[in-house]
């Protein structure tokens, strides 16, 4: 690692311009877990790291009846996991951040770190899509807000722009809406997701609406598997219509192949799990019925 | 009376102190002055080094030293083939190669100067597929050509054996390279003194054998250079004599003669690092079908990278250790081991035992299959046991198999899961069972195969042990530490032993060959009763009586015939040194074993104990997702004794995680001779939460040559575990997967085919 | 790592051909080039900045064209320094331009590239994915290239006709 200097600002107006004075040179540091391996590979040598770990503002987590959950962008995932609130109001949410990554990862990582890496072999993203997710971003000139489906941009490329710093992610209240997360791991061995999948839908007497399907890990950004929404609306999830709505899935999505798994393996998980949520979704026992 | 020391679950010695940080490693080591080594390594696989212009590294501020090939020694070092030099000469022959070094004020200077060194390199042809190597046109990795070394072995008669079989099976097996993975990346600091001596503390399981390799690498006389070993992060067998760091470290300590450290880290070690040997075995076996084996033929290619290393011996054990397993008599092998242009792979736990006794235990599951006989009942009905001379010549001075099997089939509820019907359904188990033997000790290294150890009472009664053989975490002080607290009747907590040092210590081997409890245990039990029959005498001088009338008991003399007659040990200790013709207690004593070394067929009793293993496993496997989950698993040592049940525990969980690992996870990819995932986040080792509950149990079948009845334990216990789990998947879904790791890509074409094959038969 | 690319263009393998080989119009293409230096018909020199979440390298890459069978066939080779991360690049380029039934043409891309330094021991996942995403980028940027100089084209017809 090379010598850098190391700034905590103790309000958010002073990060932000802290951000503004050192530019390009700088780095912002949430949790740290990707940056500091960065730099201890020298991949990176920022000549000064705004660590945002006194901003005790960005960590709160609230509900709001009208306005949803407010998640503070420098909560952990154990946090989030952790909070009563969470547990309380989307308790989906909790789960996810609860199975994420590993121990160590989720004492030290927070999600708003997470979501402007944007590394798609993670969790967050993919559930906060389906979520209806939103995010607040304060730069200098104030502050805005757009759907995180705005947010992740690309392969680890999101909308932030230099001198921005991610404040909170906003989960609408849910209404009467069913989420549903699961997550895939090529081996047991593995702490990243090799797919993972989240479904909210509305479920109007045993018939879906309002479906959203989400696959992310799989993918270069998380990907909505609109033809398999399309056909699950207005249906009852039974065997069939499940094993239809996977091949569909495994039709549509454009998975990334690379060394830890290929196009063809992550197309056959993004199946599986397919099968398996809604399965799930509509209490029926996936284990008796292979696809 | 029962040993209050002996046979108990005793914590290790240095627990408190690594668990509290304090544990001193070779990379926690500062002097003052110290300087810190970078390494630059090869980009090719295979390259001419035309030059090497270090100016702009040297000019860098804070820079001592750059080094490359050019400044270091002519002189070769190597096990049998002397092959390398400290750093590459002219030719780089792996990716990782260590081309230059740098010597600078701190770490982070060494590294920019890494950056300024610019090698211009002729990229040459590269060998990179141990398949190919006997091609006409292959790349040559060495002068002599691609064939580093080759083994043939030839008992009884196999084609009359094969002729008299009533099944013949044969199939090729393949498995890979493993990464020791150790907790400790390789450290080291060197320093030379105002005398010229040079001094090294390293991670090493060997401090005589590494400094006989610094002798030979940096072309000095052996007593010239002290070895050190610090608090070590485990070995796995990397850390014997192929790794390479602290060879460098040495030598930069000479250029620059002030102390030098030389830390890799995790990524580093990946580069550099020592894994073990990948093979592809041939197997074909003969049977009658009461299951006796009558024949037995093994074809095997390994693979040594770009130096041979300790690969010729391990390719040894893969080629002729398991068939001392069972009672046959017609065995033919032949082994060839090739260089390629990627790393050097050697010694790893187990030493070539893992990689035969997958082939030889999937083997064994499938002709069992075939003749509708239990494999338990196959491998009881072909075990070699107690008493045996096995078809290599060794003796069987004890033999635990049949317990083990007993063992781990009755706590896994063998026979009732063998008659579940099939439940069908998309997550399917199968119960699979594997069994192994492996050496305690191995007269190999020369004709030798002893142990010294030099044990020291204080004038307080409380002892000091010396010895350089080696605990590298899996516990050989505190097995010291317990024969000698039980032999002179003192606790635990008032034993010491001292970090290996070669100035001061007895010569050793060290920790290899699982051979420090059955050799370094007998000489520290004798060691220990020559302290106490000294001590003895010395009380019965003084209370006046007869020594034979004499014991201790918690650190006190006490007569056995008259109960007013006693002394506090320490004041006989004080009573040794404080009377005319007194000294200090200091006694030092050897055990080499009566074994033999190997003669020119590979025959020959190498070891003085022989130890066994066995393994069941359960599995669950996704259909849809291919993933295998080991859901249970038991795990029988037979150790002998267990000295310390604790220790051996530990021991035998962490060697069936290790083979989890091997099975299921751990896969190194190789891209034109690249390794692609060098790091713990794409290489993936099993951490807890990948883990079901871990099960061990010990068989003490207790051998007549091992001190106080015991073996080795450890290498054993990582044998059965692959071959367990390929059986447990077979058992599950009908799919025989005979190329390591088991990975969920081939569980899912396994499948897919075998369906493909069922809707045909339809 | 060896890296096969694909896409289907609506031109014909002429325009495709000269748009590819134009050095300044390559330069608007490629995503993150910043400048090109033409050292003669057949060498290149330009330079890039590649990113990757925070991780920025900027390399300076030299290209030779080695063979061109005009307008289906071209091989080249590319070596880049980067001094930021300390990597470098070596690579063999093969491209195809494939006339299909419809007038255009499929561009067919075989490239064996090799990352040393830290880039390389790395873990190369992360950097296959990105040449992929790049490689959409930059067939978006080549169909624009390709469909702003068509209606040029036009344009110019019809101001003469």
């Amino acid at each position: 690692m090379r010598p850098f200097d190391f700034l905590e600002p103790s309000s958010l107006p002073e990060a932000l311009s802290m951000l503004a004075e050192h530019g390009d040179a700088c780095c912002i540091m949430a949790g740290g877990t990707a940056l500091l391996l960065a730099m201890r590979q020298r991949m990176l040598a920022p000549e000064t790291v705004v660590s945002l770990g006194k901003l005790d503002e960005l960590r709160d987590i609230a509900f709001d009846p009208d306005a949803g959950l407010r998640i503070g962008a420098l909560a952990r995932h154990a946090d989030v996991a952790g909070s009563s609130i969470v547990q309380a109001h989307c308790p989906a949410l909790a789960g996810m951040a609860g199975g994420l990554a590993n121990p160590q990862v989720r004492n030290q990582g927070t999600i708003g770190g997470n979501l402007c890496y944007a590394d798609p072999a993670t969790d967050p993203a993919t559930f906060l899509l389906a979520a209806g997710a939103e995010v607040t971003i304060a730069g200098r000139g104030g502050e805005r807000r757009l759907p995180l489906r705005a947010f992740l941009v690309d392969y680890f490329t999101t909308a932030l722009e230099s001198g921005e710093i991610l404040t909170a992610i906003h989960l609408p209240p849910p209404g009467s809406r069913q989420m549903l997360y699961r997550r895939y791991l090529r081996t047991p061995a593995e702490h990243r997701p090799v797919v993972n999948i989240a479904l909210s839908a509305v479920t109007d007497g045993g018939a879906l609406s309002d479906v959203r399907l989400i696959v992310g890990a799989a993918t270069p950004v998380p990907q909505a598997l609109a033809q398999t929404e399309d056909f699950l609306a207005g249906k009852s999830v039974n065997a069939a219509i499940a094993a239809e709505a996977a091949a569909l899935a495994g039709a549509e999505v454009e998975p990334l192949s690379d060394g830890r798994a290929d196009a063809a393996f992550r197309r056959q998980i993004v199946r599986t799990a397919t099968r398996r949520i809604l399965l799930d979704a509509a209490g029926l026992d996936w284990k008796d019925n292979a696809a | 009376m029962a040993s209050t020391v002996i046979g108990q679950p005793v914590p290790q010695v240095s627990a408190l102190e690594k668990v509290q940080g304090r544990a001193v490693y070779a990379g926690d080591l500062a002097f003052p002055g110290m300087l810190h080594a970078r390494v630059l390594r090869s980009p090719y696989a295979h390259a001419r080094i035309r030059s090497v212009d270090v100016s702009a590294a040297r000019a860098l501020p804070g820079v001592k030293a750059v080094v490359t090939g050019a400044d270091v020694p002519e002189r070769r070092w190597g096990v049998a083939h002397k092959q390398q030099h400290v750093l590459a000469k002219g030719v780089v022959r792996f990716i990782g190669e260590e081309v230059a070094a740098v010597v600078a004020t701190s770490e982070s200077v060494a590294n920019d100067a890494i950056d300024l060194i610019n090698v211009d390199y002729e990229p040459l042809d590269a060998l990179l597929n141990a398949g190919s190597a006997f091609d006409d046109d292959a790349p040559q990795v060495h002068a002599e050509g691609n064939l580093a070394h080759e083994i043939r072995i030839a008992r009884g008669d196999v084609d009359a054996g094969f002729a008299s079989a009533d099944l013949i099976h044969e199939d090729v097996y393949s498995t890979q390279s493993q990464y020791p993975g150790y907790m400790e990346p390789m450290a080291t600091v060197a320093t030379v003194d105002g005398t010229g001596k040079l001094t090294v503390w390293t991670a090493t399981q060997s401090v005589f054998l590494a400094r006989q390799r610094l002798a030979e690498a940096l072309d000095r006389p052996v007593s010239t250079i002290r070895v050190h070993q610090p608090a070590v992060g485990g070995g796995f067998g990397g850390k014997i004599v192929e790794e390479r760091s602290s060879v460098i470290a040495a030598f930069l300590a000479t250029v620059v003669d002030r102390p030098v450290r030389l830390g890799l880290s995790r990524l580093e070690d990946f580069q550099s690092g020592c894994f073990s040997v990948p093979t592809r075995i041939r197997l074909k076996m003969g049977m009658q079908n009461d299951g006796r084996i009558v024949a037995k033929e093994v074809d095997i290619l390994a693979e040594c990278g770009a130096y041979a290393g300790l690969a010729p011996e391990v390719m040894l054990v893969t080629a002729m250790r398991s068939d001392n397993m069972q009672r046959i008599e017609n065995v033919r092998s032949r082994a060839r081991l090739v260089y390629t242009h990627t790393m050097p792979r050697g010694a790893f736990r187990g030493f070539g035992g893992t990689q035969m006794l997958f082939a030889l235990n999937s083997h064994l599951a499938t002709m069992a299959d075939k003749l509708g006989i239990d494999p338990v009942d196959l491998h009881r009905r072909n075990a070699i046991r107690t008493g045996d001379t096995s078809v290599h010549g060794w003796s069987i001075g004890s033999c635990g198999l049949p317990e083990c099997l007993d063992q781990v089939t009755g706590a896994i509820g063998w026979s009732a899961k063998r008659e579940r019907p099939e439940t069908g359904g998309v997550l399917r188990r199968g119960i699979g069972m594997a069994a192994a033997m492996h050496v305690s000790g191995n007269r190999t290294m020369g004709n030798w195969d002893g142990s010294t150890v030099t044990l020291k009472v204080n004038e307080d009664g409380r002892a000091v042990i010396l010895t350089a053989e080696s605990d590298m975490g899996q516990g050989a002080n505190t097995m010291l530490s317990q024969i000698c607290a039980e032999e002179l009747g003192i606790p635990l907590s008032h034993v010491t032993v001292l970090a290996p040092d070669t100035d001061t210590a007895p010569y050793a081997l060290g920790s290899i060959a699982s051979r420090v409890t059955v050799n370094a245990g007998h000489a520290m039990l004798k060691a220990a009763k020559q302290a106490r029959d000294q001590i003895l005498d010395a009380a019965a001088a003084k209370l006046g009586c007869d020594a034979a009338d004499l014991s201790i008991v918690e650190g006190v003399v006490q007569s056995t015939v008259n109960d007013n007659l006693f002394a506090p040990l320490p004041e006989i200790c004080r009573y040794h040194i404080f009377r005319h013709g007194g000294e200090g207690i200091l006694v030092t004593a050897t055990h080499d074993p009566r074994t033999v070394m190997m003669d020119k067929d590979h025959y020959g009793n190498i070891a003085p104990a022989y130890s066994f293993a066995a393994q069941a496993v359960e599995v669950e496997v996704d259909t849809e997702t291919g993933q295998v989950q080991v859901v249970e698993t038991w795990l029988s040592d037979d150790c002998g004794r267990a000295i310390n049940p604790l220790a051996v525990h530990g021991q035998s969980n962490g060697a069936a995680v290790q083979a989890i690992g091997w099975a299921l996870h751990e896969h190194l990819q190789f891209e034109d001779g690249r390794l692609m995932n060098g790091n713990l986040a794409d290489y993936t080792m099993p951490t807890a939460d990948a883990l079901p509950r871990v099960n061990s149990s010990i068989v003490e079948s207790n051998d007549p040559n091992g001190p106080l009845g015991a073996k080795g334990a450890s290498e054993t216990a990582i044998l059965p575990g692959a071959p367990a789990i390929a059986n447990a998947v077979y058992d599950a879904i009908g799919v025989r997967i005979t190329d390591l790791p088991i990975t969920p890509e081939k569980i899912l074409a396994g499948l897919a085919a075998l369906g493909e094959k069922n809707h045909a038969s339809v | 790592m060896d890296i096969e690319l694909k896409h289907d263009f609506a031109a014909p393998a002429d325009r495709l051909w000269t748009l590819l080989l134009d050095p300044h119009a390559m330069a608007n293409c490629v995503p993150g080039m910043q400048s090109v230096e033409v050292v003669s018909d057949t060498e290149y020199v330009a330079r890039m900045k590649v990113k990757i979440a925070f991780i920025s390298a900027s390399f300076t890459i030299r290209t030779v064209i080695t063979e061109q069978t005009s307008p289906d066939y071209l091989r080249c080779e590319s070596t880049g320094e980067d001094s930021a991360v300390g990597s470098s690049v070596k690579s063999i380029n093969e491209m195809f331009l494939i006339p299909d039934a419809n007038g255009g043409t499929s561009l067919r891309v075989k490239s064996k590239a090799t990352v040393f330094g830290r880039l390389g021991t790395l873990g190369l996942n992360p950097m296959r994915t990105k040449a992929d995403r790049l490689w959409v980028e930059f067939c978006a940027a080549v169909e624009k290239a390709l469909e702003d100089a068509g209606s040029g084209q036009e344009t110019q017809r019809q101001s003469i006709a």
